[in-house]
């Protein structure tokens, strides 16, 4: 990308551009998420922790987006590997706790829109959190079709996820808000709550 | 009765911050992701002021409401956007927006915007007010109607016929009129207008040369383009190569 970049002059001012509006739009989000939480009146187990968390979600996303488009042409799309942020993103998580299961099934060649990404990693910070309210252990399973990317998530001490709704009934509304971002939808079932979501 | 604030935007997150601000701050305000659904509410929910999103569906369609908003409407609209290039603010100053908020942004930005857009809008509408009376004197009341009629349906094919019934009198003197106070036939006006239209349409939005065409009336691109030739010398897609980027 370096030398293309040199090569075009050009297109340093359109790609400074489109980095300087990403990083505006991303400053917008989490200042939306700080406030959303204080008109919800959403209580974290640990607000700290979340905000860092949601730092490191983007760290992590841009690290890889820009070292990914380093050595090539100009990117000329603005998807990302789901396996390798994941990788690093659910290690970052469990960093901090033994107490995060998951397991990435065939999404080695899943590409993810990088915006879409990030919303995926906040919905992972509320998940987490919830586990952490709850003391418990959390397990997710991540796989995906040609047009879906789906995750079951499960927390070992909720006999019944159908409830789930009625169990963080007060503290759902900056989760749904993310899950409506990426267009996705909940399926409850017993053992487990389905998230699925389109991609590509 | 409170204020009534649309908020046009895709990212559910940024809408739901905004209406929770202006809803605390005593505005009666609704959400809308999508061209279509802004330009329903227009009618639904009659808003008093927009607050749009640059880059919805990221194709930039916010420009293309703003300028709908610009050519058909009064409602004065704010635009919120990550983009301050100085290229992109050139592009948005001709759909005449009665504000810019660039993210990111604080409750106090979004309402002192609000507050002076509101207050401005009142201030124009007294000088509007004013200005009325001369407008009145410099058409005829038939000749008004005929151009209020060409103004709400220049996205549909005009009929000469339905001028002369809007304005109430027989059809050569009508034509005779119009002429005489517009300096222009009825169809040579219909036409300038809808090209006038193009124009902008071409320079500040992304729309195809087919949808431009769809949205002024003409049934096919080539009608289209042929009548856009004879008005500028030029096609449409030459036209926005030479004003556009």
């Amino acid at each position: 990308m370096i030398n293309n970049l040199q090569e075009h002059p050009e297109k340093l001012r359109e790609v400074l551009d489109k980095t300087l509006h990403r990083f505006k739009n991303n400053l917008q989000t989490q200042l939306s998420l700080m406030n959303i939480q204080s008109a919800s009146n959403r209580n974290y187990f640990d607000d700290r922790k979340v905000i860092v968390d949601r730092i490191f979600a983007l760290t992590y996303l841009y690290d890889l987006f820009y070292k990914s488009n380093k050595e090539e042409d100009l990117p000329t799309d603005t998807f990302i590997s789901l396996q390798s942020y994941l990788l690093q993103f659910l290690q970052y998580l469990k960093s901090s706790t033994s107490e995060i299961d998951f397991e990435l099934i065939d999404t080695s060649l899943s590409k993810v829109e990088v915006d879409d990404l990030l919303i995926l990693a906040y919905i992972l910070v509320e998940m987490n959190d919830f586990r952490m309210s709850l003391n418990d252990r959390l397990s997710l399973e991540f796989g995906h079709n040609t047009k879906n990317l789906s995750l079951k998530f499960s927390y070992s001490s909720i006999e019944n996820h159908e409830k789930f709704y009625n169990l963080f009934e007060k503290e759902f509304k900056i989760f749904d808000l993310l899950v409506k971002q990426l267009k996705g939808k909940f399926d409850y079932k017993r053992k487990f709550v389905r998230l699925s979501f389109p991609i590509l | 009765m409170k204020t009534k604030i649309l908020i046009v935007e895709d990212d559910k997150l940024v809408s739901f911050e905004i209406q929770s601000i202006l809803n605390e701050n005593g505005f009666d305000a609704n959400i809308c992701e999508s061209y279509n659904c802004c330009i329903k509410n227009l009618d639904t929910f009659k808003p008093e002021l927009i607050l749009l999103d640059i880059d919805l569906s990221k194709k930039y369609e916010g420009i293309q409401i703003g300028s709908y908003l610009n050519s058909k409407s009064k409602i004065p609209f704010i635009y919120i956007t990550g983009y301050t290039d100085l290229e992109t603010i050139k592009r948005i100053q001709t759909t005449k927006p009665v504000g810019y908020l660039s993210k990111p942004f604080r409750d106090v930005d979004i309402i002192s915007n609000i507050e002076l857009a509101l207050y401005n809008k009142k201030a124009s509408l007294d000088d509007t007010g004013n200005h009325e009376v001369e407008e009145d004197s410099k058409y005829s009341k038939p000749i008004k109607r005929a151009l209020e009629y060409i103004d709400t349906n220049i996205n549909q094919e005009i009929k000469t016929d339905e001028l002369i019934r809007v304005s109430g009198w027989s059809k050569f003197h009508f034509i005779r009129e119009f002429a005489k106070e517009v300096g222009k036939t009825p169809y040579q006006y219909i036409f300038d207008e809808k090209m006038k239209l193009a124009s902008s349409k071409l320079k500040n939005t992304y729309q195809t040369v087919k949808e431009i065409a769809f949205d002024l009336g003409y049934t096919s691109n080539s009608s289209f383009t042929n009548a856009f030739v004879k008005h500028s010398g030029i096609s449409p897609s030459s036209f926005r190569k030479k004003y556009c980027r």
